[in-house]
């Protein structure tokens, strides 16, 4: 039952192209930003990834806005607190339960102004038209925020530096991810089951915002 | 896309603390904790973007069955 979007053959071939290009730092914090809630929001978090977070550096931000840098610590702070049982028991309970989730994590239910099933059927033309499907495993459906946040992690990794690349991030996150995280944030926090998840919540919501106000300069 | 709007976006970015690059990075390295396990015979090092998340997929196809 995996969510994620893996990489069709076409993909890992263009892949060896990108090797040779070096990676903004910005970039490459985006990409491992990206990484993490889509683990995060995939499944509860285990031991390891508990203890990375809690052990992670302090993020400093450069300019005046903190945003990200505060949400950051909260999160490494209830990292340091969180039980990896329970967080995972949490995740369960929020995201998965028995019938109907409490937290769903499909973005398209938080798009309701279009079908769901256009929205799925265009998701899954787009994806193919960037050498993506889903893994052979996979059982959900395209939208579930952990598979689109690692489809903008590969877009940011492999798409290079160039505008076309930049452009086809944007398009992607305004079309899939930005219409739908509010809301999953707010569900989040709005939820009695999530503890760990409220910060990881907030901490997706300042990283998507800046997200927005970036894409927003092209 | 001018090189002035490139530069303003990126300076944002990095002022907005989107280049936590360090604490990011030390996380997503252990998103995979059973990386070794799972490695590709022909993963290097620097094709650390890809092998992330092969590793990270197959990460969580080992995991959730």
């Amino acid at each position: 039952m995996c969510p994620l979007v893996a990489f069709s053959a076409e993909m890992n071939a263009a892949a060896a192209t990108v090797e040779t290009r070096e990676i903004a730092p910005e970039d490459q914090a985006r990409a491992d930003f990206y990484a993490l809630l889509a683990r995060l929001f995939y499944a509860g978090p285990d031991a390891k990834l508990i203890a990375a977070v809690a052990g992670a550096d302090e993020i400093v931000a450069e300019g005046g806005d903190a945003r990200v840098a505060e949400a950051w610590r909260e999160l490494v702070d209830a990292a340091a607190a969180t039980d990896p049982d329970a967080a995972q028991e949490e995740y369960d309970l929020a995201f998965v339960g028995t019938g109907k989730a409490e937290v769903t994590p499909f973005a398209t239910h938080y798009m309701t102004r279009t079908g769901a099933e256009m929205i799925l059927a265009r998701l899954r033309g787009e994806l193919v038209q960037l050498g993506l499907q889903r893994s052979p495993s996979a059982h959900e459906p395209e939208d579930h925020f952990a598979a689109l946040f690692d489809v903008m992690r590969h877009l940011i990794i492999a798409g290079g530096p160039g505008d076309v690349a930049v452009q086809e991030e944007k398009a992607f996150f305004e079309a899939y991810i930005r219409p739908g995280y509010p809301g999953l944030c707010a569900a989040i926090l709005a939820s009695q089951n999530t503890n760990f998840y409220k910060p990881v919540a907030r901490f997706a919501n300042a990283f998507l915002s800046v997200e927005v106000e970036s894409f927003a300069m092209l | 896309m001018s090189e002035k709007v490139k530069l303003g976006r990126r300076s944002f970015l990095v002022a907005a603390g989107a280049s936590g690059a360090a604490a990011a990075a030390v996380v997503a390295s252990k998103v995979a904790p059973q990386q070794a396990a799972v490695e590709t015979p022909k993963a290097d090092e620097k094709r650390k973007g890809y092998h992330l998340s092969e590793h990270i997929l197959s990460y969580y196809r080992t995991t959730k069955v």
